[in-house]
């Protein structure tokens, strides 16, 4: 099937190609004919008025002419028919008497005249616009004329013609012409057009691979952020143990705390980073989304590089893809690191510049280092794909590649300035967008439960539930667990005496997460369900069916916030 | 343009005066009578018969004219006759306005009822008046200007050894002939009163 298509396509293509100018040509040569038909009716329709014309001028002159025949008056005769000479188409003249003897003429070589009426009607040649007309008076036959005239001439005729065989001919001419131009333009679309495809297909694996190698690069770093994030949480926890100081205590829970945060961040990051996505366009706050990177940059930059960001409150909204927009500032920010070998700052750096001249509102994100800069005769080519200075295996060139194509297909674009020795800014311009960024979840206070609510816990790992578990407690919920699906449904039909059922979903046993909480919607239509994931692959089914969900990890503030709304709903 | 048809008039005049040649000899030979001094020769004879035939289709009786017992178109001639069987040669066979034609020869007394042409030759009677008969009737009367009587509405002439001829278009109006203008333009006299 796959083989098929190409040689198909191809004949297609030869028989498309070859249908233009083949109809052309059919179309000039049916204009030839025609141009050709109607000549040839012309010049018959030519021929017949003529003939016409020849017999009534004949009858003019016999009209004329019945008396001076009838009396032999010579010379008046010869002035009727002297006065024919003045035309020149007329090559014969003759006038015969009552008894067809030959009386008065004339003749043009090669035309010669007939010596007796009766020849006259008889040898006249029958291409020849010869006409024999009786000479009449009061009903009496005196005699006959006879009128011989030629068409005009070949070349007056074809004179005659030119004119419309001269554009009958520039229009088939031109017809194929056309066609032959058009087929060549249609080549050369197909040509623009498989290249396009092409290009288009290269884009997407560049843009794929690009992401791969920022994964790899990440992936070493965070590898051992990670174990630097389980030192700080188990060496605090093991602190912990050791103390009874209120105060050290607090201060070991908080360094656990935020050693917690930045992992969750962390990996949050990568699950945006590696999911596969077309531009994917959401009203993005450049603010909120920058300085929520700083976790991510920390990690990817290394200790001897520092960050700064000024990002003013009120910068402009745009609409971008915000994982491209994290892995652009995140490539710009990587090459900015390599520039500065020996450490130093990048300044992050927000503004809006409102319309200039035909340029739009856009929001400017500009990005600087301290580094070794850029020569000016390289500045146009850091943007091609694959082009580096970097040693093997140090880098792709498939950084600002990418930077580029987010910034094209955002429709912005991408400013270089830098000085030799000096530094580099790399500004990102993106068209401002009218819209308001969606609200994100800001951490919130948590929100304890209201009233009695009792809620039925599904996990199967024992740390995680009693975390979850502490957690519901703390936020005043009354709570049950069970360990599996199949006891969750088991205990429900015993008593169905819950608010809301919580329950993971990837579990042990024949009743996995999704499925119970499509039979609890069976069954029990007025408890609410939520669930819990870490793996997107089933978030995503769960969003499906519009389960409400909550992505592990979670902070007590996320699971507040997401029990009141399920809750919520649940009641409505 | 005369080199465009050098022969035609060339070769039709020696032709006309051959055959002038041998209807004089044929003349000698069958018409030995002896003529006046300006009466007309053989070939002017041959020549007026056949005229005298032609005038009939330039002319137009009334009506009345053909409303007679007569079926034929008569050519009458009277006086002495100049024509003999040559006259009867033109008419032989023709028609006009779809009568045969007939050559009636009344010797002068019989009148001219039921002519529609009337020829007058030379007569040597003294009370010979021809026209007088004609008066008012729709009959085209034609005579030889130098030997017949005069008062014809068509009278023969010689004019450079041609036979050509005079019209007197008042006459035959007053008659009730119309003569075609055809005719008229080629008389080399017309009296239109
Ligand atoms: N801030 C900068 N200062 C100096 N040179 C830069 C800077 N940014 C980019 N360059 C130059 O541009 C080249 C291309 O950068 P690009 O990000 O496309 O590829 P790379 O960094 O070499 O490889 P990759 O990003 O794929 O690992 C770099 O090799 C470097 O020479
Ligand atoms: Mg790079």
């Amino acid at each position: 099937m796959k083989q098929a298509t190409p040689s198909r396509l191809s004949l297609g293509k030869v028989v498309g190609q070859m249908a233009t100018p083949l109809s052309a040509v059919l179309i000039a040569f049916l204009l030839l004919a025609a141009g050709l038909a109607a000549a040839i009716q012309l010049e018959q329709l030519g021929r017949v008025e003529k003939l016409r014309q020849t017999t009534v001028q004949a009858q003019v002159l016999a009209n004329g002419i019945a008396a001076p025949l009838a009396f032999e008056d010579d010379v008046a005769l010869q002035e009727y028919l002297n006065a024919l000479k003045a035309d020149p188409q007329i090559v014969a003249v003759a006038a015969y008497d009552g008894k067809g003897a030959f009386a008065a003429g004339f003749a043009r070589p090669p035309a010669r005249l007939p010596k007796r009426a009766e020849e006259a009607s008889r040898d006249a040649p029958p291409a020849a616009l010869a006409v024999t007309v009786p000479v009449k008076q009061g009903g009496t036959r005196l005699g006959s004329v006879y009128l011989q005239s030629t068409m005009d001439s070949l070349s007056r005729r074809l004179t005659r013609y030119l004119g419309i065989a001269v554009i009958v001919i520039a229009a088939a001419v031109l017809i194929v012409m056309l066609a032959a131009s058009y087929s060549s333009l249609r080549r050369a679309h197909q040509a623009l057009q498989a290249e396009i495809a092409s290009r288009q297909q290269a884009e997407e694996a560049l843009r794929q691979s690009q992401k791969m190698e920022a994964m790899g690069q990440l992936t070493g770093g965070v590898a051992h952020d990670f174990n630097n994030l389980l030192m700080v949480a188990s060496g605090g926890l093991d602190l912990m143990e050791r103390t009874q100081d209120a105060a050290r205590l607090e201060k070991l829970r908080a360094g656990i705390r935020q050693a917690l945060d930045r992992g969750a961040k962390l990996t949050r990051q990568l699950l945006a980073f590696s999911r596969r996505t077309p531009l994917n366009p959401e009203v993005v706050d450049l603010r909120e989304r920058i300085r929520g990177m700083d976790a991510l940059l920390e990690r990817s930059l290394g200790e001897s590089i520092g960050v700064t960001m000024h990002l003013p409150a009120d910068l402009w909204p745009v609409e971008v893809d915000a994982s491209e927009l994290e892995v652009a500032i995140l490539n710009i920010a990587l090459n900015a690191r390599d520039a500065m070998q020996k450490g130093g700052t990048i300044v992050i750096e927000g503004a809006n510049r409102p319309v200039h001249g035909d340029l739009p509102d856009r929001v400017q994100i500009a990005v600087t280092d301290s580094g070794a800069g850029i020569a000016p005769e390289l500045v146009n080519k850091i943007f091609e794909p694959f082009y580096t200075t970097k040693a093997v295996g140090q880098g792709t060139g498939l950084g600002l590649s990418q930077v580029y194509g987010f910034a094209r297909a955002s429709g912005g674009e991408v400013l270089v300035d830098s000085i030799v020795g000096r530094g580099t800014t790399i500004t990102l311009l993106l068209p401002r967008s009218l819209l308001a960024p969606r609200e994100s979840d800001r951490p919130a206070e948590p929100v304890g439960a209201s009233g009695r609510q009792r809620i039925l816990l599904v996990e199967d790992d024992d740390t995680v539930a009693d975390t979850v578990g502490g957690m519901l407690t703390t936020l005043g919920y009354e709570m049950e667990r069970v360990d599996n699906g199949d006891a969750a449904l088991r205990r429900l039909e015993r008593a169905d005496d819950f608010s809301l059922i919580l329950s993971d979903m990837i579990m042990p046993g024949e009743v996995g997460g999704m499925e119970l909480a499509l039979r609890i919607r069976k069954h029990w239509p007025h408890l609410g369900t939520m669930l819990m994931t870490g793996y997107s692959a089933a978030a995503a089914s769960a969003a499906k069916e519009g389960v409400p969900l909550l992505a592990k990890p979670f902070t007590i503030q996320d699971l507040s916030v997401h029990l009141m709304a399920a809750l919520d709903h649940s009641k409505a | 343009m005369d080199d465009l048809n050098p022969s035609p008039r060339g070769r039709r005049a020696r032709r006309r005066r051959w055959a002038a040649l041998s209807c004089l000899a044929a003349a000698a030979i069958v018409v030995p009578a002896p003529v006046p001094a300006n009466s007309p020769t053989t070939l002017e004879r041959a020549i007026q018969a056949n005229f005298l035939f032609k005038f009939a289709p330039f002319v137009e009786w009334p009506p009345a004219a053909f409303s007679g017992t007569e079926r034929n178109f008569v050519i009458c001639v009277v006086g002495e006759d100049p024509f003999g069987t040559l006259l009867n040669e033109v008419v032989r066979g023709q028609k006009m306005v779809g009568r045969p034609v007939v050559v009636r020869r009344a010797g002068g007394e019989a009148g001219p009822t039921g002519c529609h042409i009337l020829f007058a030759g030379h007569s040597t009677d003294p009370g010979y008046a021809p026209f007088a008969t004609t008066e008012g009737q729709p009959v085209l009367t034609v005579a030889d200007k130098s030997a017949g009587p005069s008062g014809a509405m068509i009278e023969f002439v010689r004019q450079s050894g041609r036979v050509r001829f005079q019209i007197d278009d008042g006459a035959a109006r007053a008659n009730g002939l119309k003569i075609s203008s055809k005719l008229l333009g080629l008389a080399i006299a017309v009296n239109r009163k």
